[in-house]
């Protein structure tokens, strides 16, 4: 009697460890690998204190939250090669207009700068579901054209910001201190509350649901194109939300054409380490974020152990191939059990 | 992928029949369409500047264009399998290092080697890509932050000291012949479209390729084995790129970190405006040499305009765009 | 289960990579040996740039020959001015002496440098100077460089003809100052035109592209260059153009040219814009560190004028047969470096 109840509830119990390590694992692994290499960060230099926490937490959050919208266009099938370029249209936007601003219109000109970028960029994704260009084509035009407007609105790197801006993001009104308060909040409470929305609400679903397949998706009366404009804009908003913040931590915009290729290459990385399958359906943007905060937190910790930055990048392009394959090989291998 | 593709053109082909007339009469030649466009870009830069009908206006196309139009063969035969190569750069310059450091052993020789470097590097992106199903653009990524980062602490180092590269190649890479009206990499490139052209229709891996892109599932159970397709398609990227490289490497004379890096973006533009389809299976190398012809003859136009980087940026961008909007239409319609 | 092995391998097989690339670099924290010896940090931007490469070799060649410097830390990487911040940021958490920075931004870094100053440690801006106060500068004066070029390149025009205005990258600061030296140049000679006027974004194949367009269609009668030179001077050949006077940058090419096709016509200068400024301000950082002498606040190095017309000496005297064809010839500035050559060209650090 009692073996043929418990039996059950304990293979349920199993079961729903494996489907929770399943659907989490990867996510958390993300996470606790970062806290590993704070960890070993704290061992390389002198003093580890609230002034390490704030620089790592502030001046991370442009890689956040460019994982962030990274993640969600790649999570609904596609890729945002141009969502670099937005962060940095923000950024210049964002700098040309706030300075010498009171801190009520930066706050103002910041609201109006991420909801530009998400319509901005949904319009893109409308673009895509449309005309059915690549997504790769479509966000490699974007990619020019965002900069080239950059450019225009700021033609060299300057403007600024209101010192409440900075607070904001950086727990300061000079961008540096000892205060990590506000830029854990700022990493924290976006990704969270974003992650929620995705998995929990029909709409974040139904993201889920194109990426996986989108035809299965269309005949079980998910409204595809919708679904698609949806991703790009909220990956506009976040990459808008980007450029905000790099505003806040520099004090100024920078309209360089690298800038945005390096942001758009870094959140692609970010994406794939943070556990989200390229060519979706599949992840978590919280995965994102903390592999955002990783690839970030490997420059300071490669410095502090003398690494010749060359090598450094070797490892990280070494890094991302190694996981991959790793990946691709089990993939391989559930596939052939199956 | 595939089956979602056909049966979503399949609804809109049902709401709204094929027309006739002279749109599905282009739309089934985009290549004419193509060779209006370059028309039209060409008579609006001669417009802005009558010298550049002359004679040399013509060779410095040519000569522009050529690398570009080879890089982007790499690109067209990765596309048609669905990959791509952001790679590509960094190859063309580890090409261009190499056979500056080996020209003391004789021309042939370091051409070889550098040659051979090229495609090794690709195969290695065909074995990630392949055998490992790693995503092309993360495989070739990380393949170029690697190569980044390796020259740069082999070119203080190891290569130290060769940066000039040996006359032969800079005659090649930006002489030219008949007065002055051909250049010779020009020769190079069009020795390239005709293989590259000639081995898509003719040969067995040509097939093999176009069926990979199209449909993996269908050329599977037909017996093609995707991974040896692949890991050749990536090595002939690698080769490519290598000979691009050597050429550019002459062209401006010497070899940097950055040599090849301003040609990355316009390789896969090339392709795209030509045609080539990143779902695979569709497109051909005759469109990206219009392609890389077009962006030649754009940045001329320019170049003469006096336009600002910004503006640059800006028309490159509508142009990819309009261009890929304009083809998609059309194989809608045809499709 | 398959996906937590994953994770498991995937995080073994990244931490094993980040241990095996750690043991490259040994750290040798111990300094009691009774002499005091300082650590000097680098912040970089731009990876990939020759000049910038060379900055740092003579920042590494003149902290190995100072005997005070026991460690010199590379902080580099492609990054905009947030980058450069919380690399900056870092450095300060190391408890390094002293930063030697190549800024991305002049006004962003004010407050990170600040920061660094209130923790003790000495900041110094090379090659373009940093509003913050408590920054020492050491840069070439780019506006002198512009002017001198473009006055030497006006006279051997004998005041008149079509300019072709190559400059550097479009936003950048110095190419801003180099543009008011250029201009108050011109302003002083009315029948100089500007046939063209492109950024060539400091890099050799765009400049290359430009140049042949250019030169084969529009009626040029000197060329000026932000210090994309050699390729540019490869384009007269490609261009069936003749040589027109051109000036440059001491790039090593660029002299081997104007030394070796002095006899064919071709007539130009060069302007020096030496990348060891690196290490004159690592010379500057080691005397304030250890109190030896004190400098002022600014220390703007002068560019020099040489052409081939009446200096071919002083140019044969420059060019190094060793060097890059993009490496800049100009090595030692006195008084400050004590290096040799051979130092810069091992770009060895102290204790490599």
């Amino acid at each position: 009697m009692s073996s043929e109840t418990s039996a059950p509830v304990r293979r349920g119990r199993a079961a729903s460890v494996r489907r929770w390590v399943r659907r989490r694992g990867w996510t958390a692994g993300v996470w606790l690998l970062l806290l590993a290499l704070i960890g070993w960060y704290t061992t390389l230099i002198p003093e580890f204190g609230e002034f390490e926490i704030t620089s790592i937490a502030k001046n991370s959050l442009p890689s956040v939250y460019l994982a962030l919208a990274q993640g969600v266009v790649v999570i609904s099938g596609g890729v945002d090669l141009g969502a670099g370029g937005l962060m940095v249209l923000s950024n210049s936007t964002a700098a040309a207009l706030m300075e010498g601003q009171p801190p009520e219109v930066t706050v103002l000109i910041a609201l109006a700068v991420v909801a530009g970028a998400a319509l901005l960029n949904g319009f893109v994704g409308w673009v895509i579901a449309v005309s059915r260009i690549p997504d790769i084509v479509v966000t490699l035009a974007t990619l020019f054209i965002f900069t080239g407007v950059a450019l225009m609105v700021l033609p060299s790197p300057g403007g600024g910001t209101s010192g409440q801006l900075r607070y904001a993001f950086t727990g300061s009104t000079t961008g540096i201190g000892t205060n990590f308060g506000p830029s854990l909040i700022a990493i924290a409470v976006p990704t969270l509350l974003f992650a929620a929305w995705l998995t929990r609400t029909r709409t974040g679903l139904s993201i889920y649901a194109i990426g996986s397949d989108d035809h299965a998706a269309y005949l079980s009366g998910v409204r595809v194109v919708r679904a698609k404009v949806t991703a790009y804009a909220t990956g506009g908003g976040f990459a808008g939300l980007a450029g905000v913040a790099l505003t806040a931590i520099a004090n100024s915009g920078d309209p360089r054409f690298d800038n945005a290729v390096n942001g758009t290459l870094n959140s692609l990385a970010a994406v794939v380490l943070g556990g989200i399958l390229l060519g979706g359906g599949v992840g978590s943007v919280v995965g994102a974020a903390g592999a955002g905060i990783i690839f970030f937190t490997l420059s300071p910790i490669l410095t502090a152990m003398g690494i010749d930055p060359n090598t450094a990048q070797v490892v990280r392009g070494g890094v991302i191939v190694a996981v991959m394959v790793v990946a691709g090989l089990l993939q391989l291998r559930r596939w052939r059990t199956q | 992928m595939t089956e979602t593709e056909t049966s979503v053109r399949d609804d809109r082909a049902g709401a709204r029949p094929a027309e006739a007339g002279w749109a599905g009469y282009l739309s089934e030649r985009p290549l004419l369409v193509l060779g209006a466009v370059l028309a039209l870009l060409v008579v609006v830069t001669v417009a802005i500047e009558p010298g550049y009908l002359s004679v040399r206006g013509v060779r410095n196309t040519l000569l522009l264009a050529a690398p570009v139009g080879i890089l982007a063969a790499a690109q067209t035969v990765l596309m048609l399998t669905r990959g791509i190569d952001i790679s590509v750069a960094m190859v063309a310059t580890l090409a261009g290092y190499v056979v500056g450091s080996q020209a003391g052993t004789g021309l042939a020789y370091s051409i070889v080697v550098g040659l051979l470097v090229g495609a090794l590097i690709g195969a290695v992106n065909g074995v990630g890509v392949g055998v490992f199903r790693v995503h092309p653009l993360i495989m070739t990524l990380a393949m170029s932050a690697i190569l980044l980062g390796l020259l740069s602490q082999w070119a203080p180092t190891i290569f130290r000291g060769v940066t000039a590269v040996p006359p032969f190649l800079r005659t090649v890479g930006g002489g030219s012949f008949a007065g002055h009206l051909i250049p010779y990499n020009a020769l190079v490139w069009a020795a390239v479209a005709v293989v590259v052209i000639l081995g898509l229709r003719r040969s067995g891996l040509g097939r093999m390729i176009y069926a990979v892109g199209d449909n993996p599932t269908a050329a599977r159970l037909a017996g093609v084995r995707e991974w040896q397709v692949l890991l050749v398609v990536y090595a002939i990227s690698g080769l490519l790129a290598a000979v691009a490289g050597v050429l550019i490497a002459g062209q401006v004379g010497s070899v940097d970190l950055r040599l090849a890096e301003e040609f990355l973006l316009p390789s896969v533009a090339a392709a795209v405006i030509g045609g080539t389809s990143l779902f695979g299976g569709v497109g051909s190398y005759s469109g990206t040499i219009f392609g890389a012809l077009i962006l030649g003859v754009l940045n001329t136009m320019l170049t003469f305009l006096n336009a600002t980087q910004a503006m640059k940026q800006v028309v490159f961008g509508v142009i990819v765009l309009g261009l890929a909007w304009a083809y998609a239409a059309a194989q809608r319609r045809t499709g | 289960m398959v996906i937590r092995r994953s994770f498991q391998v995937g995080t073994g097989a990244m931490v094993l990579a980040l241990v095996l690339a750690g043991c490259g670099g040994g750290d040798d924290s111990g300094d009691g040996d009774g002499a005091e010896t300082f650590t000097i940090a680098v912040s970089n931007t731009l990876v990939g740039n020759q000049w910038r490469e060379q900055m740092v070799c003579a920042i590494n060649a003149q902290a190995r020959v100072s005997g005070v410097v026991d460690d010199v830390v590379l902080a580099n990487r492609d990054t905009d001015a947030s980058g450069q911040i919380s690399d900056l940021e870092g450095l300060i958490s190391q408890g390094v002496d002293a930063i030697i920075v190549n800024p991305a931004d002049r006004t962003a870094l004010d407050d990170v440098i600040a920061a660094a100053d209130e923790q003790g440690i000495l900041v110094i801006s090379v090659d373009q100077a940093v509003t913050a106060e408590a920054a020492y500068n050491v840069t070439n004066d780019q506006v002198a460089y512009a002017e001198l070029g473009a006055r030497w390149l006006f006279e051997q025009l004998g005041g008149s003809g079509d300019v072709l205005y190559m400059r550097g990258f479009d936003g950048h600061p110095a190419d801003a100052d180099r543009d008011e030296g250029f201009q108050q140049a011109l302003a002083d000679y009315p029948d100089i035109t500007i046939a063209n006027e492109v950024f060539t974004g400091w890099d050799p194949s765009t400049g290359a592209q430009q140049a042949l367009d250019i030169l084969s269609t529009t009626q040029v009668d000197g060329i000026w260059t932000s210090g994309i030179d050699y390729t540019v001077v490869e384009q007269f050949e490609a261009a069936g153009h003749p040589y027109v006077p051109i000036v440059g940058a001491d790039n090593n090419g660029f002299i081997q040219q104007l030394i070796e096709l002095e006899g064919e016509g071709l007539v130009g200068a060069i302007v020096t814009n030496p990348p060891p400024v690196g290490g004159v301000a690592t010379a500057i950082a080691t005397d304030l560190l250890t109190g030896a002498a004190e400098h002022p606040q600014d220390t703007l190095l002068t560019p020099e004028v040489f052409n081939n017309v009446d200096d071919l000496p002083a140019l044969e005297n420059l060019y190094l047969p060793e060097l890059a064809q993009g490496e800049s010839a100009t090595i030692e500035i006195a008084p400050w470096t004590t290096y040799t050559q051979q130092d810069v060209l091992d770009c060895k650090g102290p204790g490599e």
